[in-house]
């Protein structure tokens, strides 16, 4: 794709070469050594002079040349080939593919290419079919464990889930630590509105950046740093994603349809481990109407389950356990992904034009995704001076889904693992018709029939997402380009949230404990999100002396934000099943929130290229933000990088096989940061319920604002190296760095006695540091034997809270036990909450009645963010065929498991029989002494060995419910055939590929997770992570892909 | 993109960063706007969660075995995280906005009685609750950002001088400003009214500030000087409540029907069904036939042939017979039904009962004027006021009180002594406050130690040992660790609990 990618720039450099007359015409044909197709845009150039020309759209050529000429051919990404022409009036040529590239380009900042090698930081592309190698439908899933310094989250198994991604850490307290998010130069949005905000009635939303169409994107560069994306302003504190999609830039390409169809299943992978041991009840009794799991043992008599019916009859089931009952409660969830593209060009012009469906359903029964996507795009040279591309993406996405999270009544997987270990599920999907299923009947007397929850409480979503941009180029001089580009990001989700009224129990006559009723509810909702981007590029180039040459960009930037949520409900409903506002008992409620932000800026930058082998690239940005007091709205900063090719500097490397390639780089940056809208000013809140009737009230905020907040700076250092042994057989990139973020803008937990929950103030220090590296590797390559290409990435990142405010010490993130927490000279963030007391040394303190005592303070649990994070793909070809695996390693890190603590309060989890409910003595546990020493304890056993100790005791801790959260995951397979050309002559195809893919295929976790995929996560995008409440098991995907070009 | 050269040209504009003025929330208010809701939340918690937990401190009420609702009270493991946004909700939106109210009021001098008066009962819940507590540093944002806290005893001072104030800044001259609307306690009545109601609220308030600290060490000075400024003065007749229009709308519940009631649609919450009657008081009104036995709690819903009321053991295990419909669920005068307007429930500062059984304590006491004698009257008085607000009689206490005649602790002409008359007075107050404040019996049952057999419950971890006050919540131990005092809730008391 190199080629395709590097074509335009070719134009650009030989359209300003002349042609002289000369007297003989040699012609010839170019193709690509790796699958023969011809390749377009290669310079073709008689030697020791300056004619030349290029090979058209179907890699022929035709060059006029005198005596013995020798001509050389180029074309970036390849290796030059140089041939006699001798007599010959045809001259056929294939070129080879080079690893290593000093002309490649790398988009960086406001849609700025440079050369790779000039580069001062470390930036990483991933291409097109690394992407899709497993048929993502999220482009974000699509680069997981593929490049260094990438952390990938995604949070549920859910369809469309959202993806979360951080590089280095997490720079932010109250601000978004998700990099920036560029498509073809212009930021988008990632965001992630969820439909509550507490963990209840919860639905994974997904998130925009995966409403692109993976199949549409040309490349993905990382800019690992603020280093590399100083020029993005703001938003580039936490470094940047570039996307680059297939926007008909490839001039001089033929005119081609490819087309993509997959279909694939979705399994659940990771469910909890249960115990089979105890069935439902309390102390060993049975109780037929309880959810959890503290009975007898299963020894499966006949009991009656659930409640006596009106008409008396009872539901008389075995008293064993279900073994799979949960699991048998998931569907297999499918996924078809089709995609066709229609793209080409001639010199002047060319377009790409896609459209592509993707329908999913879920591993929750009736939990429904589709995404239709439309893109259009091109480009033109309109005459010698001006070119004008754009590009159109329009997506809508159809969400219909139940919901999760939490433990009300509306929680679908909450309420399947508090179905008791001797209920098979699938017996109550009838709950229309059978008795014993509906509300009246279903044997729980707190929990709702899980297919019922599911069925009658919902989530609709119609999302209409519009991405577009344009741009215009004008080169009046030689010396001077004019670019202005103009990008939208629009999205309007139009939601629409129902909830059943539900009477129980009227029938059942004994026993009469029913679960609560529901009242009913509608909630209408719209979120409109809208970006705005202008920019205007003056870029100078000039060739100083033959040594030196400089390049000069001046940018204005212009960038506006604009969110607008509105939401109507309706708290209770008269009829039954009737979803309409207009079916509300009782007044509606209703709120609007606008946001709306802007920005201006100026920047420089500024590359000096001395003897293309040392560069020096520096930058100055000056922002003026709305967000801030007008005497803090203009804020500058700069950035400064230098790039050393050792190899090309010193003669006796040139051409070395050793050491063939070497680069040195070192950078610094300084990013600043505005605040959020609306921070600056005291506002008044309506009163808690007001306004009653006619009588309104208002109340101050909660949150103090100081209106002199100054923007927050990332300052960043980064050395790196980039080395190629055994002509590109190995290569090694080694990046080093450190950031630190201060006077971050932190919504500051006060203590309520100040009057205030929180002040929005200038507060905190963050230090990251850290390493990234790549090893890659070449072993065998050969166009027709076996070829074998492996990266391994490394990614270890240290973090430090090093100030919150004043004198404290700790910054929740939210509430809860635990909470995420900033903590001082902590890792950012931390789980920080209560835990059992020990004696200093490890050791459980157990109090006379022999149960652990809690610890009176909170204490940190765990980091959140893994500390090292291995990566290793693989790709193997032979003839046709490639095989290409993933495999993602993260450890260090630890996460709370709702589903743990929901496991243990019911009684499901092996953990809570391993002293078959019987009091124990605490292991390891030691009494307190009045003296304050400590005895160990060996004879005293807890209070309890049922309920009353694992729910009372031990569950009361939150420690008790953290997971060590490292995996290993085969994350991305794919078995690919290529037919091979002789075979797809006489057909209209011009290649075509079948391939078996798969996602999440293995997951390993310690011995002590018997719970839950650790990547799960609470939902969104935001920076309260390391929680996982009751989320839908993660999935694994198994597919078939087809792929064809004619 | 016409919109784009809109935005480009006018970024040329001075105004164009201009756009951060929030369209989401007013930045201006008035002290008219701003009260109603801070003395709304002065009800809200106290008869809301804060009448909870005294009712399942004080025997009136506990957990159903088979829910898991009151985990902390019912085995006394209260942590920092438990009455968290209580602490908030005093401080943070009743007692900041009343101060804004007293810093705006622009000569609205009955604005700045009610604010300062309100503040003063706020501040007598946290001391009650919390002993220290931050009090002269408080409120003052940003700028004192860790407050110190203060002394309870000196808290107590300063509360005396609130209502001083407050009383002080009372204006019924023809030229004053009626509070109106603005006023949810007393705001329907006339001027002159509503303010002599603010008055009787004061001082009831008073009195029950001063009875409180009655008999704790080195207070004597102030106890007397206090009650000296309360002689000739006029308590509260009728119950003081704040009520802003609750009504059957999401969000617009009365505080007991939010926390202990029905949904929207009328149906039971969990919540409902999770709080029971608690066996020591429901034995204890059969015992002695109160009439409010069948006010105070409903019947066994499992049993549909008869009326029988059981209270649960607090902390006992769920089995069968032992589950939420075997047992006696919160009264129908506490927490009414959907349609006999449970939801509009007026959030109750003080009662008249309560007022009668303060005046009858000081009484006894010698504090106040009339003696035993006129101490009985009140005791009778009380108890009328406590049939009342449960929607009975004052002819049917009289009758109660003369079926009783043989139990000193319903005839208090039996009670011999101060010690019996004391425990008179509080077993009834304790009866009159159940489901009303279930705080304020928490608070007397700590000072006084009575009602007597009032039961732990049997899943306790505290070694036998009722909590003596809470624990200091998260959001001070976060943000103002170094100022929060180190203490133990089962050992260190509130300065007025000496026995």
């Amino acid at each position: 794709m190199k080629k395709l990618l590097l074509a335009s720039l070719c134009i650009l450099l030989l359209s300003i070469t002349q042609v002289f007359a000369q007297n003989r015409t040699v012609t010839g044909t170019v193709t690509a050594k790796d699958d023969g197709l011809p390749l377009p845009g290669v310079s073709v150039i008689v030697k020791g002079t300056t004619s030349g020309t290029q090979t058209n759209a179907n890699g022929k050529f035709s060059i006029s040349v005198s005596g013995n000429a020798v001509l050389i051919f180029r074309f970036i990404g390849y290796a030059p080939v140089t041939k006699e022409v001798g007599t010959s009036e045809v001259i056929n040529v294939s070129l080879a593919n080079t690893s290593r590239d000093l002309t490649e380009v790398v988009v960086t900042a406001a849609g700025i290419t440079r050369s790779a090698a000039s580069l001062g930081v470390a930036a990483n592309t991933i291409k097109a079919g690394e992407i899709t190698q497993a048929n993502p439908t999220n482009l974000l899933s699509g680069l997981s464990a593929k490049a260094p310094g990438l952390q990938i989250g995604r949070s549920t198994g859910g369809v469309n889930t959202a993806v979360r991604i951080s590089l280095r850490g997490q720079r932010s307290f109250s601000k978004s630590s998700e990099p920036i998010f560029v498509i073809d130069g212009v930021p988008v949005s990632n965001s992630s509105i969820q439909p509550s905000t507490t963990s209840g009635n919860q639905v994974d939303v997904g998130s925009r950046i995966g409403d692109v169409n993976p199949e549409d994107i040309e490349s993905v560069t990382v800019l690992n740093g603020p280093n590399a994306a100083a020029l993005y302003g703001s938003l580039a504190s936490n470094g940047a994603i570039i996307i680059t999609t297939k926007n008909g830039k490839n001039r001089n390409k033929k005119y081609e349809v490819s087309f993509s169809s997959s279909f694939g299943l979705d399994k659940v992978q990771k469910l909890p481990t249960f115990q089979n041991q105890y069935g439902s009840g309390y102390n060993g009794e049975y109780d037929q109407i309880e959810n959890t799991n503290w009975g007898p043992e299963l020894d499966g008599h006949m009991v009656q389950s659930g409640p006596t019916l009106a008409d008396g009859s009872k539901n008389m089931i075995p008293f064993s356990a279900v073994k799979d009952n949960v699991k048998d409660f998931f569907n297999t969830g499918k996924t078809w992904n089709n995609s066709v593209a229609f793209s080409g060009g001639n010199d002047k012009s060319s377009f790409y034009s896609s459209f592509s469906d993707v329908e999913q359903s879920g591993v929750i029964p009736m939990d429904k995704f589709r995404r239709n996507t439309v893109k259009l795009s091109g480009s033109a040279q309109l005459s010698n001076k001006f070119t004008i591309s754009g590009n159109i993406q329009y997506n809508r996405n159809i969400t219909r889904t139940s919901f999760q999270g939490g433990t009300g009544a509306t929680g679908v997987y909450n309420a399947v693992l508090n179905s008791s270990r001797q209920i098979n599920i699938e017996n109550f999907k009838d709950w229309r018709h059978n008795p014993f299923a509906g509300p009246d009947g279903y044997f729980d007397g707190y929990y709702p029939n899980p297919y019922y929850a599911l069925e009658n409480n919902r989530f609709n979503s119609m999302l209409d997402h519009l991405l577009g941009s344009m741009q215009v180029g004008y080169d009046p001089f030689k010396w001077l380009n004019i670019t202005y580009r103009l990008g939208t990001d629009v999205s309007i989700d139009n939601r629409k949230q129902t909830f059943e009224r539900t009477t129980y129990g009227l029938t059942a006559i004994s026993p009469t404990q029913r679960p609560g009723s529901t009242t009913g509810s509608v909630i209408e909702g719209s979120n409109y999100e809208r970006i705005l981007n202008s920019d205007l590029l003056l870029t100078f180039k000039k060739d100083l002396n033959k040594d030196f040459s400089t390049t000069f960009i001046l940018l204005n930037n212009i960038y506006e934000t604009n969110q607008r949520l509105l939401s109507t409900t309706a708290n209770a409903i008269a009829i039954p099943g009737f979803f309409n506002l207009s079916n509300a008992v009782g007044q509606l409620s209703g709120s609007e929130q606008t946001f709306l932000t802007r920005r201006y800026s100026f920047a420089g930058d500024l590359t000096v290229d001395f003897r293309k082998y040392l560069y020096l690239n520096a930058t100055l940005r000056n922002d003026h933000s709305s967000t801030l007091a007008p005497s803090n709205r203009s804020y500058w900063y700069p950035s400064a990088s230098l790039s050393y090719l050792l190899t090309e500097s010193i003669p006796e490397l040139k051409n070395s096989d050793a050491l063939s390639f070497a680069k040195l780089r070192a950078s610094y940056a300084k990013v600043g940061n505005n605040a959020n809208a609306y921070s600056l000013l005291p506002t008044f809140n309506p009163g808690s319920g007001y306004p009653y009737g006619s009588a309104a009230s208002f109340s101050l905020t909660n949150t103090y604002p100081d209106p002199n907040l100054q923007p927050e700076f990332t300052s960043s250092y980064e050395l790196g190296t980039e080395l190629s042994f055994l002509r590109d057989k190995l290569g090694l990139d080694f990046t080093w760095y450190q950031t630190k973020s201060s006077n971050l803008i932190t919504n500051v937990a006060l203590a309520s006695s100040t009057g205030y929950t929180q002040a929005t103030l200038n507060a905190g220090d963050i230090k990251n540091k850290g390493v990234e590296i790549a090893l890659r590797g070449k072993p065998f390559s050969s166009a027709n034997g076996v070829s074998w290409n492996f990266t391994v990435s490394y990614t270890h990142n240290d973090s430090k809270v090093t100030r919150v405010y004043q004198d404290s010490k700790i910054l929740p993130l939210g509430t809860g036990d635990p909470v995420p927490a900033a903590i001082v000279g902590q890792q950012y963030p931390v789980l920080y909450g209560s835990k059992f007391l020990t004696d200093g040394q490890g050791h459980v303190v157990v109090g006379a009645n022999g149960n652990p005592i809690k610890d009176p303070s909170n204490q940190v649990l765990g980091q959140v963010n893994p500390k090292h994070i291995i990566g290793f793909s693989n790709s193997i070809s032979y003839k046709g065929f490639t095989l290409s695996g993933t495999l993602d390693y993260r450890t260090g890190n630890v996460i709370y498991s709702g589903t743990m603590n929901t496991l243990i309060f019911t009684g499901s989890t092996p953990l809570t029989t391993q002293y078959n409910r019987q009091p124990f003595v605490f292991p390891n546990s030691v009494i307190k002494n009045a003296d304050g020493s400590y005895t160990p304890n060996t004879t005293l056993k807890t209070a309890d060995g049922g309920f009353d100790y694992w729910y009372s005791v031990y569950n009361q801790v939150a420690a008790n419910n953290i997971v060590d959260a490292a995996f290993l995951k085969l994350r991305d397979v794919s078995l690919e055939y290529q037919l091979p050309k002789n075979l797809l002559k006489g057909t209209p195809f011009g290649r075509a590929s079948v391939a078996l893919t798969g996602s999440n295929i293995l997951l390993w976790t310690p011995k002590s997770n018997q719970y839950i995929d650790p990547e799960a996560n609470a939902f969104g995008t935001n920076n309260s992570q390391g929680r996982e409440i009751s989320n839908t098991p993660s999935t694994r995907y198994f597919g078939l892909n087809i792929r064809a070009t004619f | 993109m016409a919109a784009a050269l809109a935005i480009t040209t006018s970024s040329c504009e001075k105004n164009f960063l201009d756009v951060n003025t929030s369209p989401n929330n007013p930045s201006t208010s008035t002290p008219e706007l701003v009260l109603p809701s801070a003395v709304n939340f002065a009800g809200s918690q106290v008869n809301g969660s804060f009448n909870v937990l005294g009712n399942l401190l004080t025997g009136n009420w506990g957990q159903a075995p088979d829910f898991l609702f009151y985990l902390p009270q019912e085995t006394y493991n209260l942590t920092p995280g438990t009455y968290d946004t209580q602490w908030t909700n005093f401080y943070a939106n009743s007692l900041k906005n009343l101060q804004y109210v007293i810093d705006n009021a622009n000569g609205k001098k009955n604005l700045v009685a009610i604010a300062k008066i309100m503040q003063a009962y706020d501040f007598q819940v946290l001391a009650d609750a919390w002993g220290d507590i931050p009090f002269n540093d408080a409120l003052k944002n940003t700028k004192v950002i860790a407050p110190k806290y203060d002394a309870a005893t000196s808290v107590y001072d300063g509360i005396i001088k609130l209502i001083d104030d407050g009383v002080a800044s009372i204006d019924v001259s023809a030229t004053a400003i009626r509070p109106a609307a603005a006023d949810i306690v007393f705001g329907s009545s006339a001027l002159i009214a509503e303010m002599d109601f603010w008055k009787r609220f004061a001082n009831t308030l008073k009195l029950r500030v001063l009875i409180r600290q009655s008999r704790a060490t080195n207070r004597t000075s102030q106890v007397t000087a206090g009650f000296a400024s309360l002689s000739g003065a006029s308590f509260l007749e009728t119950n003081a409540a704040s009520n802003p229009g609750y009504a059957n709308q999401s969000g617009q519940f009365s505080p007991i029907y939010t926390s202990i009631g029905f949904t929207l649609t009328g149906a039971q919450t969990s919540n409902y069904q999770a709080t029971r009657g608690n066996k020591f008081a429901v034995d204890f009104l059969a015992n002695s036939s109160d009439p409010r036995l069948t006010l105070l709690y409903r019947p066994v819903p499992n049993i549909t042939t008869s009326n029988v009321y059981k209270g649960v053991i607090a902390g006992s295990t769920a089995a069968s017979g032992n589950r939420s419909a075997d047992l006696s669920p919160v009264g129908a005068s506490i927490v009414k039904a959907s349609a006999d307007g449970g939801y509009a429930t007026p959030a109750y500062l003080i009662s008249a009962s309560e007022s009668y059984f303060l005046q009858a304590e000081a009484q006894v006491r010698g504090y106040l004027t009339g003696g035993v004698a006129g101490a009985a009257i009140n005791y009778q008085k009380g108890v009328e006021e406590s049939f009342k607000v449960l929607g009975s009689t004052a002819n049917a206490a009289d009758a109660y009180i003369t079926a009783g005649a043989a139990n000193r602790l319903i005839n208090f002409n039996l009670a011999v002594g101060l010690n019996q008359q004391i425990e008179a007075i509080i077993t009834q107050k304790w009866i009159a406050l159940n489901g009303i404040n279930g705080f304020e019996a928490w608070c007397e049952f700590r000072r006084t130690g009575y009602p007597t057999g009032n039961p732990l419950t049997q899943n306790q971890q505290s070694g036998g040992k009722f909590p003596v006050r809470l624990p200091y919540p998260q959001n001070e131990v976060n943000g103002n660790g170094a100022n929060v005092p180190k203490i133990d809730i089962f050992n260190n008391r509130i300065f007025w609990d000496v026995d």
